[in-house]
């Protein structure tokens, strides 16, 4: 029986060791330079549930890069164990690709000169798929990330948006049980965005694909991720269903209040970051310090208003506050 | 919900044959690569052009040469002289020694990476990617070289038949590899050096000088000429030998030097990529 | 255009290169390995060519001597007008990637613009090797100074010839669709009968590659010129430096009228 984690990690590290270069002089290189260590993931442990999707997130150089790398065998740990879909990524690398898929937004797996419809080809023989289980495969996912029209076309001469549906489409050709993301929404505009991770929530929902993503876009998380991990200096911070994260760690609301007369001064202490424009002015309201009602009831009996809306802060800004604040 | 419905290897070989798999791999994107490429005429043709005035400048030199000595020189005629140069150029349409440039590249920009998470020896990936497109440039250019010289001075005096025939395939195939070896090694060096370019250009040149570019092999000083044979960088190009009067007589000892040399790169490079893909799991490459 | 706007320009492009150069040889060892690594890359053609003579000895009154002449003297023009110049080479590339719109918008002379867009440090381990085979040459040969006067004036209007070739080959990028593979295997057509003996081409074909396919007014002409002192073919050597200059610029004028950006394909690999 399949173990119910597809991701074990426990008490994972990694170091890396640099030398630090010397500038100027052609002799340079033959100056004695100083070894630097730097710790990149700080002892970390998290187990991710079959079927789960999960944002895995954190500000440059946190160290979830190069967490991926080590789930996805590409770097080895310094110290810790971890297990992804049963295999060990360090010593079973190969066998634990089968069970993978991968996709590097900034990185493209695709040979260039070759056509998608090619390239699912090509993918069939790296995992050795029967060409005909290939191509009813290849049809479904064309059909699935919207290819058809540009499938005789070479990866070359895609816009980024087909791109990366292209990307993701072929790393599904073999049917991992868990896809690895990072950054795949990033150039992309909003529309695509919006139609990669309905795609990607269906894929969830309908084959159970584990989702784990690395993203810097609060959307990506929000649409796609139940539980988000946030890691900073090499260590997690944050290990909370999605949801849950505004709630936890930034009470702010944002009001947006529309006023009746334009020449209104807008002065409410409880309120910060105030910025009217004409006769909309928003606000944000710390509610953990000042009760929303009352705050709202201070607002409709000092001013004739139009119209109020309430809203959470954004996932985007509950993040940069954890970032800075852990 | 446990997984279903896997479409891995297994399904397919039904075996846990690690040979298998990888063999199947390889032919799998060789056979993608060649027919990618041969859909591109454009491409072919201009490369054919190239080829084409080179050997076409050679042809004039070499006619210009033979008739102004009025003589075989170093036992070798006009005819074979020319063979031999449009057989190197005929291999080099292949541009396998580009090879340095995909691994340096992957290496370089961190591509590396993303074949690295696939079930396929990244090596292998590579070599299968550029002998499909090399299979594929050559072949036009084969045919149409082949035609061309045959219909102008026609096919130099000696036996050929089928023996003949799997002994150029042979003693081609075995170039080729060593080719890929060779210039792979030095491309891995990219794990280690920021800039592996300059070995790059020497290994290059000397397949030229000594792989009968311009001047044929038979034409060299004798000192010359037994370091050529006896190199890799001349091994790599002994296809040209293939219409020389001894190579009937020499075809043993050619690809014994063929061999030896393979082993030699094989077990190099099982070392260095091993020791590259250390330090890429150590150190991110 | 007038003459200061002309100097000015040319200055512009002067600082440019240099901008280009101080840049490329802040990585000091990068820099010498590529200069070093291109003369022993050249030197091979020497041997090529030393087997070719020991076995064929001197034909038609061109011997290895003059082989050496003609090598050192296509590295060195080479050399010149793609070390501080390879944005000639280079234009058919940015083309088909889609960055040739910011050369455009620059408020400069867009031939200039063009040629200095780009460096090749490597080049000048070119100019390194013709300048070596040069002193060879004139150690083996002992030209009179008048003849080294020729051949040494002689590297302008034949760095002029190369760079506006490379241009024009390019130039098929702004007419045909992936044309960056085409456009270096025409330099190459136009490049590579350029490195026999000149004497080799007579009649019609002599006609078409000093003419049309410049191949022998680069290199192998020069040569002759140097060694027979050929005043009238000089003066036409110039005149060629100066025509393809004018070609290329109309060419260039043409092209642009025609030109569409191509799609920029994202992330780059």
């Amino acid at each position: 029986m399949a173990n119910s984690f597809i991701v074990e990690v426990r008490k994972l590290s990694k170091e890396f060791s640099y030398t630090e270069k010397i500038s100027g002089g052609v002799f340079s290189s033959f100056k004695k330079r100083e070894k630097k260590i730097l710790k990149a993931v700080d002892d970390i442990s998290f187990n991710v549930a079959r079927g789960e999707t999960l944002a895995f997130i954190g500000p440059n150089g946190a160290g979830k890069s190069t967490t991926i790398k080590m789930l996805t065998g590409i770097l080895h740990p310094s110290e810790g164990t971890l297990r992804v879909a049963g295999h060990s990524p360090q010593t079973e690398r190969e066998k634990l690709a089968y069970h993978i898929g991968t996709v590097f937004g900034q990185r493209s797996q695709l040979v260039f000169n070759l056509p998608i419809i090619d390239s699912f080809e090509l993918f069939g023989y790296i995992y050795g798929i029967e060409r005909e289980a290939v191509k009813k495969k290849s049809e479904e996912l064309i059909e699935i990330f919207d290819l058809a029209q540009f499938r005789d076309q070479p990866v070359r001469k895609l816009s980024l948006g087909q791109r990366m549906r292209s990307e993701i489409a072929i790393s599904l050709l073999h049917e991992p049980e868990i896809i690895f993301l990072d950054e795949p929404t990033i150039g992309l505009d909003i529309v695509a965005k919006k139609n990669l991770r309905k795609t990607l929530t269906n894929l969830n929902k309908e084959k159970g694909t584990t989702i784990f993503l690395t993203s810097h876009d609060a959307g990506d998380i929000e649409a796609l991720c139940e539980r988000t991990i946030i890691v900073n200096h090499g260590k997690i911070i944050v290990d909370r269903p999605t949801v849950e994260l505004s709630n936890e760690y930034l009470t702010d609301k944002y009001l947006r209040v529309e006023l009746k007369n334009k020449s209104d001064v807008f002065e409410i202490p409880e309120c910060r970051d105030v910025v009217a424009e004409d006769n909309i002015v928003t606000m944000k309201v710390n509610t953990k310090k000042y009760p929303l009602n009352k705050v709202i009831g201070k607002i409709l009996r000092k001013y004739d208003i139009k119209d109020i809306d309430v809203n959470d802060a954004p996932l985007e800004d509950v993040i940069s506050h954890i970032y800075e604040h852990r | 919900m446990t997984h279903h419905s896997r479409m891995s290897l297994a399904t397919y070989m039904n075996t846990d044959s690690r040979f298998l798999a990888q063999a199947y791999s390889f032919f799998g994107i060789l056979k993608v690569s060649m027919v990618d490429c041969l859909a591109h005429p454009k491409r072919i043709l201009s490369n054919f052009l190239v080829l084409f005035v080179r050997v076409g400048v050679m042809f004039a030199l070499y006619a210009y040469a033979f008739k102004y000595v009025g003589r075989n020189v170093n036992g070798i005629s006009f005819e074979i002289a020319i063979w031999s140069i449009a057989i190197y150029f005929i291999i080099l349409a292949t541009y396998l020694r580009y090879i340095f440039v995909d691994i340096n590249t992957d290496v370089v920009s961190g591509k590396i990476e993303t074949i690295v998470t696939k079930p396929v020896n990244y090596l292998l990936y590579r070599y299968a990617l550029k002998l499909g497109a090399g299979l594929g440039d050559m072949l036009f250019v084969l045919i149409a070289v082949s035609l061309i010289l045959g219909l102008t001075i026609g096919i130099p005096a000696g036996t050929h038949d089928l023996l003949w025939v799997l002994e150029v395939i042979l003693i081609t195939v075995l170039g080729m590899v060593i080719t890929l070896l060779m210039y792979s090694l030095i491309a891995l060096g990219s794990f280690w050096i920021d800039n592996a370019r300059p070995f790059f250009w020497i290994v290059d040149k000397l397949v030229l000088v000594l792989g009968g570019s311009y001047v044929p092999i038979a034409l060299f000083p004798i000192a010359i000429k037994l370091f050529a044979i006896y190199s890799p960088f001349g091994a790599s190009m002994f296809a040209t030998y293939i219409f020389n009067p001894d190579f009937a007589e020499k075809f043993v000892t050619l690809v014994g030097v063929q061999v030896m040399w393979i082993l030699v790169f094989l077990i190099l490079i099982k070392f260095v990529f091993g020791r590259a893909m250390k330090r890429l799991s150590v150190n991110g490459g | 255009m007038n003459t200061k706007k002309i100097l000015e320009e040319l200055k512009v492009a002067w600082l440019i290169s240099k901008m280009n150069y101080r840049n490329e040889a802040e990585l000091k060892t990068s820099f010498m390995v590529q200069v070093i690594g291109m003369v022993v890359n050249d030197a091979a053609f020497l041997f090529v060519w030393l087997f070719f003579f020991s076995a064929f000895g001197t034909i038609n009154n061109w011997s290895y001597n003059e082989t050496i002449a003609l090598q050192g003297y296509i590295a060195l023009t080479f050399g010149l007008a793609f070390s501080f110049g390879d944005g000639a080479r280079y234009l058919a590339e940015r083309v088909h990637n889609g960055i040739f719109d910011n050369l455009l918008l620059r408020p400069k002379n867009l031939y200039l613009s063009i040629v200095t867009s780009n460096m090749q440090i490597s080049a000048l381990g070119d100019v390194l090797y013709g300048l070596i085979l040069f002193g060879i040459y004139i150690f083996v040969a002992h030209p009179s100074f008048l003849q080294i006067f020729l051949l040494l004036t002689m590297a302008i209007p034949t760095t002029l010839i190369f760079l506006n070739i490379a241009i024009i080959c390019s130039l098929v990028a702004f007419f045909v669709p992936d044309a960056d593979k085409l456009s270096k295997n025409l330099f190459e057509v136009f490049f590579s009968p350029s490195f026999y003996p000149s004497s080799l081409y007579t009649g019609a074909i002599r006609f078409v590659f000093f003419f049309i396919i410049p191949a022998i007014a680069i290199g192998g002409v020069p040569v002759e010129i140097v060694r027979d002192v050929n005043i009238p073919m000089y003066l036409v050597i110039w005149a060629l430096g100066i025509g393809w200059t004018i070609l290329a610029s109309f060419l260039l004028k043409l092209a642009v009228k025609r030109y569409e950006s191509s799609n920029l394909i994202g992330a780059r690999e």
